[in-house]
Formats: structure tokens, C-alpha cells, sequence
């Protein structure tokens, strides 16, 4: 099969199997996976718990390689870590014995870019997410919401052409989370990247992509694209668009139906 | 201290069981001014030293390498483990035997008894880094002296300065014991001395100086613990996972 790439089309998963070997037969965690993410796309991945997310995640980041098929960024197949993805995780996991700055800087000096430059563009970032006064502080004088935008800008120091997000605000409260919500799409349309973003909450989803993407539970599985075309940038006052609540609504049929078939 | 003056005194208790605050205070100044515990003090306190350095270098770098590599994990684990139960009490003779009467066998004593503790704790420290700060690293390719230099060894720092602590306390122990066994200086030796000499104040007078290196020894290690490990500070859990 010959794989014309579009010229707008930045990652390509296609027919993607990932078994984890197990003690017994092994844990096919995604089967029949495919997907297509566009340059400057804002995706989300929704799916039930244990519907392989994560094992997307890290065949995305490189960490994992499928079992069979192809995942390919930019054209080349995704064979091992590569430093052109961005990830932020759930938990902020930042060096409590860095400061902010350094926190951030941490990609470009593993890297081994020219840390002037990078130093500039962190500082860039630090205004950015509206932590330029805390440049020089510590994790631990942070609130999570706080560390949260320090993962983010780590996310983007080394100019990444996507950026994995998994479940970014879960470890936040609701009010920060909404909160987060808004700065993320702020950032995401001042820099542009292409951004996949994996998350359990609808209205969340719904709130942040273009396009969002449901995955069936184990073994993973595409089940449903869904474009949101809500006008941009959206704000809380989107929330009350009819648009919104009906595809709410409608997502949220789709994961009644996984539910079902799933007992 | 006045409980112990009152009871005294009240309990009329005879000076051979528990002497006097008085009394302990005047062995100490005469010790200490007559020039009498300084070579024993000087001993002891350079055995443990010595002792603590190689003990805990060693068992730093062992840690490091059992905790990188799960198959020499299991070669010598268990010969560790086997050591550290064998009571050290029962082993000075026979080190004495191999090292001789000098200070080459209080060392090797010490050595022997700090080592478990930092290496133990070594490991363990190593083994907590956030796997996901790994995740995180691998995701660049960093090099496995990055990853080490970067991550594993700063997260270890708390929990390997917990195992430096305990290995003072240790360490004391471990020189007075060979002291004990065969010596010809230390504040063991002094502590038998006077013992046999139903010298009780004599006793007690170099058991708080014992006390008191120990707490000595111990503040030190968590004044340099403050200031190389300074974001793991008592109190202020914030919500830094």
C-alpha cells in the first residue's frame, strides 16, 4: 500500500495492532487503529477507561512500537523516541530541585540545543502561560494549576510538531480545570501546533477540538469522528450553544452504547 | 536533670547505682581538663569517621549499581542481607583477628556497620523516581548518565541522607563495641575502665559523651541534608506529586 502523505496530514496511524505480552495470550490493546491528524489541529481522543489511550500515547511518543500496521509522523515512520513530539502528562511531574525556568528548560538541555536561544523562547513561554514573575520560584511554591502551565511550557520549549496531552487537567478542580481549559486554547492559537489531546470529560472535548475522536473500549477501536464547528475562540458563553449541548448529547449516546455492549 | 539530682537524694539511692549529677560533672571536668579523655576521644572519633566514610562510600556506590542492574541485584542481595544479620557483636573477635589490635579493625567495624543502611536506602531512593520524569526522559533519548545525574540521584538525595543519619548513630555504636572486644584507646575503653573500677560517675560521664557526639554527628549530617536536598522541607506539602 502506498502511502500518499497530503500535505497538510501530520500524523498517520494506519491499522494499528498493539498486543502487550502478558503471562497468558497477551493484551491487544488497540486493534484496527487508525487515524489521520492534520497540521495545526487541535484533536481529542474520548474513550471509556482501558480503551488504550495511553497505548497511543506512547506509540506516539515513540515509547511503544505496534505490534503490526504504521504510525508515522511527518512522513517518517515513528520508531522510536523522537524529539519533534511534545508531552505533557497528567500529573506535572516537574524537578522539585529546578526552578520554574529550569523546569522548563529541561527538554532543550537533554537536547542538547543552544540553551541562549532556548533560554529566550522559555522566557517567551513563561509570559505566555502568565508565569514570567515565577521564573526563578520552585514547584513546591506552585499551586498544581500553576505547575500544570510549567509541564505545558515544557511541552513546547523544543518547537515539537505535535503535542500529546494526557488527561492534562485531571489532577485539577473543576474551577481550574475550566480555567485551564480557556489558557489552552489561548496558547494553542498563538503557537499553532497540532495538538492531541486525551481526555474523559465531553464537555471538555467538545470545548478545546476540531475534531475529536472516540475510541471503543479494549481492544481500542475508532468507533466515531466527530468535527465540532463551533466559531472560534470559544468561550464559556460557548457552552451554552445549542451546537454544544447537542453534541454533547451526542457523544455522550456514543459512550452509552460502548457501556452497553461493554456489560 | 533536677528529677535526677531529686531522686537521689530522696531515694537515698547509694552512689554506686546512680551517681550524682554533681559527681558525673566533676569525671567529666577532670577528664576533660586533666587531659585524660582527649587520645580516647581523639580514637574513637577518628575510627568512626574513617569507618563511616568507607562504609557509606561503599555502600553508595554498590546501590547505585544494584539498583541499575537487576541481575547483579540478585547475585548479591542476598549475601547483604546475610551479612547485615550476622550479629557484629559475634564478628569483632574475629576481625580483630584478621586486622590486628590497631585502628584498621574499628574501621573495618564501622564500615561494616554503616554500609547496610545507605545502601538500602540508595536503592529504594533510586527505585522511587516518578516513572513518569523517566517516560519523560526517554522521550528525548537522554543518556543514561542524564538520566542519573538529572533525575535518579536527586531524587534519591532524601532517602539516601536518611540512610547517612542512621549510619552515624550506627557507626558510634559500631566503634564502641570493637572498643570493648580489644583496644587500647577509645571511649570504650574508658567505659570499661571505669566500670571495672566501680567508677559509675566515670560510666556516665563518657556515656553523654557519647550522647552528645552522637546528637553532634547527627545534627551535622542534617545540616548538610538541609542545604543539599533544600526542596524537601517538613511542612510545606503542597501538592507536588
Amino acid at each position: 500500500m502506498v502511502m500518499i502523505q497530503r500535505n497538510n496530514e501530520l500524523m498517520v496511524a494506519d491499522n494499528v495492532l498493539v498486543i502487550y505480552k502478558g503471562s497468558r495470550e497477551g493484551i491487544v490493546a488497540l486493534r484496527d487503529f487508525s487515524v489521520n491528524i492534520a497540521v495545526g489541529e487541535f484533536i481529542s481522543i474520548l474513550g471509556p477507561s482501558g480503551c488504550g489511550k495511553s497505548t497511543f500515547l506512547k506509540l506516539a511518543c515513540g515509547l511503544l512500537r505496534p505490534t503490526s500496521g504504521r504510525i508515522t509522523l511527518d512522513g517518517t515512520l515513528i520508531q522510536g523516541p523522537r524529539p519533534d513530539v511534545g508531552v505533557v502528562f497528567q500529573q506535572p511531574t516537574l524537578l522539585r530541585w529546578k526552578t520554574v525556568i529550569d523546569n522548563v528548560l529541561l527538554p532543550a538541555r537533554i537536547l542538547g540545543m543552544d540553551m541562549k536561544k532556548s533560554r529566550a523562547k522559555a522566557i517567551e513561554l513563561l509570559q505566555l502561560t502568565g508565569l514570567e514573575e515565577f521564573a526563578k520560584n520552585y514547584p513546591s511554591e506552585l499551586s498544581g494549576g500553576m505547575q500544570q502551565r510549567v509541564g505545558l511550557a515544557r511541552g513546547l520549549i523544543h518547537e515539537p510538531r505535535v503535542v500529546l496531552m494526557d488527561e492534562p487537567f485531571g489532577a485539577l478542580d473543576a474551577m481550574t480545570r475550566e480555567y485551564m481549559a480557556l489558557e489552552l486554547q489561548r496558547i494553542w492559537m498563538a503557537t499553532q501546533k497540532s495538538i492531541i489531546f486525551i481526555t474523559h470529560s465531553i464537555p471538555e472535548a467538545v470545548f478545546l477540538s476540531d475534531r475529536i475522536i472516540i475510541l471503543s473500549a479494549r481492544p481500542g477501536k475508532v468507533i466515531e469522528e466527530v468535527r465540532v464547528d463551533l466559531p472560534r475562540p470559544r468561550s464559556i458563553d460557548t457552552m451554552a450553544n445549542h451546537i454544544f449541548s447537542e453534541l454533547c448529547n451526542r457523544l455522550r449516546n456514543v459512550f452509552g452504547s460502548i457501556e452497553e455492549k461493554r456489560c | 536533670m533536677f528529677l535526677w539530682f531529686f531522686s537521689i537524694s530522696w531515694f537515698n539511692i547509694p552512689n554506686y547505682i546512680l551517681p550524682t549529677p554533681a559527681g558525673v560533672f566533676k569525671a567529666l571536668k577532670i577528664g576533660f581538663m586533666g587531659g585524660l579523655y582527649w587520645p580516647h576521644l581523639s580514637a574513637s572519633l577518628q575510627a568512626t569517621l574513617y569507618g563511616y566514610i568507607l562504609g557509606c562510600g561503599s555502600a553508595f556506590l554498590f546501590g547505585i549499581f544494584v539498583a541499575g542492574s537487576k541481575s547483579f541485584e540478585k547475585f548479591v542481595y542476598p549475601y547483604v542481607v546475610g551479612f547485615q544479620s550476622m550479629p557484629k557483636v559475634a564478628l569483632a573477635p574475629l576481625i580483630i583477628l584478621w586486622f590486628g589490635f590497631g585502628i584498621s579493625s574499628k574501621i573495618v567495624m564501622v564500615a561494616m556497620i554503616c554500609f547496610f543502611p545507605v545502601f538500602i536506602n540508595t536503592i529504594i531512593g533510586i527505585r522511587s523516581t516518578d516513572p513518569n520524569l523517566l517516560d519523560l526522559l526517554k522521550v528525548f533519548s537522554a543518556s543514561r548518565s542524564d538520566i542519573f545525574f538529572q533525575v535518579e540521584l536527586p531524587s534519591a538525595s532524601g532517602y539516601i541522607f536518611g540512610g547517612l543519619q542512621i549510619a552515624v548513630v550506627f557507626g558510634l555504636i559500631g566503634t564502641v563495641v570493637s572498643e570493648f572486644v580489644a583496644s587500647q584507646k577509645g571511649l570504650g575503653v574508658l567505659i570499661q575502665a571505669s566500670s571495672s573500677n566501680l567508677d559509675v560517675a566515670g560510666t556516665f560521664a563518657v556515656l553523654i559523651v557519647l550522647a552528645l557526639i552522637g546528637v553532634l554527628g547527627s545534627e551535622v549530617v542534617s545540616f548538610i541534608q538541609r542545604k543539599v536536598v533544600f526542596w524537601e522541607r517538613r511542612g510545606t506539602q503542597t501538592t507536588t506529586v
